[in-house]
């Protein structure tokens, strides 16, 4: 029987009956492991990248240089779709956990059999070799070069999700995000100092996490006003109205498209645009917020309580209608559906999100395409691969 | 591509759907530039221009500046904006703000028809069954004569300035030479220079040989470092302007896509005027008129004398006028 150590993610003491004790097979794989993780200082270069692997690591020409490791969180939609894809990746997936344990394979995990025994119902806790460690104890203890938290959207999860990613950075590793409630939570302190340089945030911003990162700097110093068009589902919901649909038919087609998720309350209510809106003035923002902004304290709009006349209204005239969530330097807030003109860049369809960034010659438009479960894994995956350049280099 | 632009207070946008382009490119996330003036239910008048050319075709109390075609467009002018709304774009691939490729991208290849399917899709976005005319001048003229060979139910006719069914050899080694001049230049860290310098050579081929030397037959001057032609001066002024303006990417861009342009005639389904001008090197008028035997519905083809070549579009402003206000009547 083994033991973990209340590592804060509440008052439970975990007891483990390990069928496969994968820590000590860590022990066993550390003669195989990379060297242990340095902070990411990511350099600008103009040198061509050495690609053959031997020069970065240390090792003799002639041996199959080492592959980074991969720690996949979260086997939901968007996490069996990064298992599809993680094969083409220059890396070895060495671990995947969802929310009742943790498969550690040092030689890699067969992906394909473990996205097919979760679609078909199962947990990585039933697998062989798995263990019901918390998941920040397990992020800590493998130590991976890379973690892809790719866990859905839950507000009360929030601090777990944080947890594990402070545990993955204190090791120097890079964390590929597609949860928004943690970034909300943690963006000023995550974004606004050096260790943002391990953050891949594409996948949280329907695909526009990266430019936001790129731009950083440029957008902290002369950015004075944020408006976003991040919520896709609710375009969906509102062109179904406007086309004389009910929000229910409206629905249907949203979860056609694999954009809701089981519980469709947050897209409706607006607090997933609220979320969002937190994530990205946090990072922008976010150093001259007294304190940390949080989404319940967003005023908002609910969908539901929307007029659909004054939608067919609105459509009718040649207008549109969208929610719109905006932000300012001084912390006002807002998430409300707008009428938007045709012509305007937030007049965005259903199959993209729109960030804006007020600057002194223009709006700055971010346009993401990652909607839905393989656009955001694709997201992730862009995230992966940056961090594996770098890694490498 | 880069789905990142900068849009100017009031710059209006139509997000593209994802689609394939000509040549079976995905082109995702994509945002075409509009602008539009005059009464909003009137007939609408869409007017194209060359790859310099954008949204902005004349001043107005929306937009004050000036625009490419001042002189053309405007209140009480032969397009006339009291009584038609004219709305034009910004070339996807350019210097304006449609989606173009960004710094060290390639948007793939964005052909006329390309440009001419983004438009149809602009018109959707608006509510625009059927346009009036279409009148399109150089770039604007060939993507003009794609527009009504492959939509031609969208628009009642078209007016080709300076235009014809495909991009003359002669003109397209002029390009060549020029796109060459751009690649070695970005390519050995000179982008700047280059892009002046391939301006220049366009500017000797947009004009004629009669403007040229009307315009700077003094005599050359000697100094310290050497000699140089009055001529030079006007290019590199030119030149500079342009490099200031665009950068590599864009231009190699819309300089192929002018090149690519083939269209089949006979599928050009609109009534169509046709305006060439004998002094132009660039489209000259003998493809016109092989152009205007073969379309189906040519309403006329009018050869007007011009010393001013190619550009005679945006100078011949009397004579076009006459013939603007003609068709558009």
């Amino acid at each position: 029987m083994l033991a973990a150590r209340n590592l804060g993610t509440g008052p439970k003491v975990f007891r483990m009956t390990a069928r496969y004790d994968f820590r000590s097979a860590l022990g066993r794989d550390a003669a195989h492991a990379l060297p242990a993780p340095r902070l990411n200082v990511r350099k600008a270069s103009t040198e061509p990248r050495d690609t053959t692997g031997f020069a970065s690591s240390g090792q003799s020409p002639g041996a199959a240089p080492r592959q980074p490791r991969l720690h996949l969180v979260g086997v939901g939609k968007v996490g069996r779709e990064v298992l599809a894809r993680v094969a083409g990746l220059p890396a070895c997936l060495v671990a995947v956990t969802d929310s009742s344990g943790t498969l550690y394979a040092g030689e890699g995990v067969d992906a394909a059999a473990v996205a097919a025994h979760k679609h078909a119902g199962g947990r990585i806790a039933d697998l062989p070799r798995a263990e019901d460690l918390p998941t920040e104890l397990a992020v800590a203890l493998i130590g991976a070069d890379v973690l892809i938290d790719a866990t859905p959207t839950d507000a009360a999860s929030t601090q777990a999700a944080a947890a594990r990613v402070r545990a993955a950075v204190r090791l120097g590793a890079s964390v590929a995000l597609s949860g928004k409630n943690a970034l909300a939570a943690c963006a000023p302190e995550w974004l606004t100092t050096g260790a943002r340089r391990q953050f891949g945030i594409d996948a949280v911003l329907g695909g526009t996490g990266r430019q936001l990162l790129r731009e950083l700097d440029e957008l902290r110093a002369g950015c004075a006003r944020v408006v976003l068009v991040g919520n896709v589902t609710t375009t969906v919901l509102i062109e179904a109205i406007e086309r004389g649909q009910s929000l229910e038919q409206g629905l249907q087609a949203a979860r056609a498209r694999g954009l809701l998720e089981s519980d469709p309350s947050a897209d409706l209510d607006g607090s997933d645009a609220a979320t969002k809106l937190v994530c990205v003035v946090g990072a922008v923002f976010g150093e001259s917020f007294v304190r940390p902004r949080s989404p319940d304290e967003v005023p908002r709009e609910d969908l539901r309580e929307l007029d659909p006349a004054l939608l067919r209204a609105r459509f009718a005239r040649g207008a549109t209608t969208r929610l719109v969530a905006r932000g300012d330097r001084a912390g006002g807030l807002r998430v409300a559906f707008e009428e938007v003109a045709v012509g305007s860049p937030l007049a965005a369809p259903a199959d993209r999100v729109v960030y804006g960034y007020e600057l002194a010659g223009g709006l700055r438009v971010h346009t993401g395409l990652a909607v839905g479960a393989d656009r955001t894994a694709e997201a992730l995956l862009g995230d992966v691969r940056a961090a594996l350049a770098e890694v490498r280099s | 591509m880069s789905a990142v632009v900068t849009l100017p207070p009031g710059v209006q946008v139509c997000h593209l759907a994802t689609r394939r382009t000509v040549r079976g490119e995905l082109l995702d996330g994509a945002q075409l530039a509009f602008e539009r003036q005059g009464p909003e239910h009137a007939p609408v008048v869409v007017v194209l221009g060359g790859i310099s050319a954008g949204r902005h075709v004349s001043a107005h109390a929306g937009v004050p500046g000036p625009g490419w075609w001042e002189g053309f467009v405007g209140d009480g002018l032969a397009v006339d904006t009291r009584r038609l709304s004219v709305l034009s774009i910004d070339w996807l691939g350019g210097n304006g703000c449609s989606t173009a490729p960004g710094r060290g991208e390639c948007l793939g290849f964005v052909g006329a028809e390309d440009q001419a399917d983004a438009l149809v899709e602009l018109l959707d976005r608006l509510r625009i069954e059927r346009v009036h005319t279409v009148i399109g001048s150089s770039y604007g003229g060939m993507v003009g004569l794609q527009l009504a060979a492959r939509h031609p139910q969208r628009l009642q006719q078209l007016v080709a300035i300076a235009a014809a069914h495909r991009s003359h050899p002669q003109a397209s080694a002029w390009r060549a030479v020029q796109r060459g001049i751009v690649a070695l230049g970005a390519a050995a860290g000179h982008e700047a220079q280059a892009l002046s310098l391939a301006r220049q050579l366009a500017m000797t081929t947009y004009r004629s040989p009669q403007e040229l030397a009307a315009r700077f037959s003094a005599a050359p001057t000697f100094g310290a470092h050497g000699v140089s032609f009055p001529v030079e001066g006007w290019l590199q002024a030119r030149g500079e302007a342009f490099a200031a303006a665009w950068t590599s990417e864009q231009f190699l861009c819309l300089c192929s896509s002018i090149d690519a342009h083939l269209v089949d005639p006979a599928a050009v389904a609109a009534p169509t005027t046709l305006v060439s001008f004998a002094s132009d090197q660039l489209v000259p008028v003998a493809d016109v008129r092989e152009l205007a035997r073969a379309l189906p519905r040519l309403v006329r083809h009018v050869e007007l004398a011009s010393p001013y070549g190619h550009d005679a579009f945006l100078k011949e402003r009397s004579a076009l006028s006459r013939l603007l206000r003609e068709v558009l009547a």
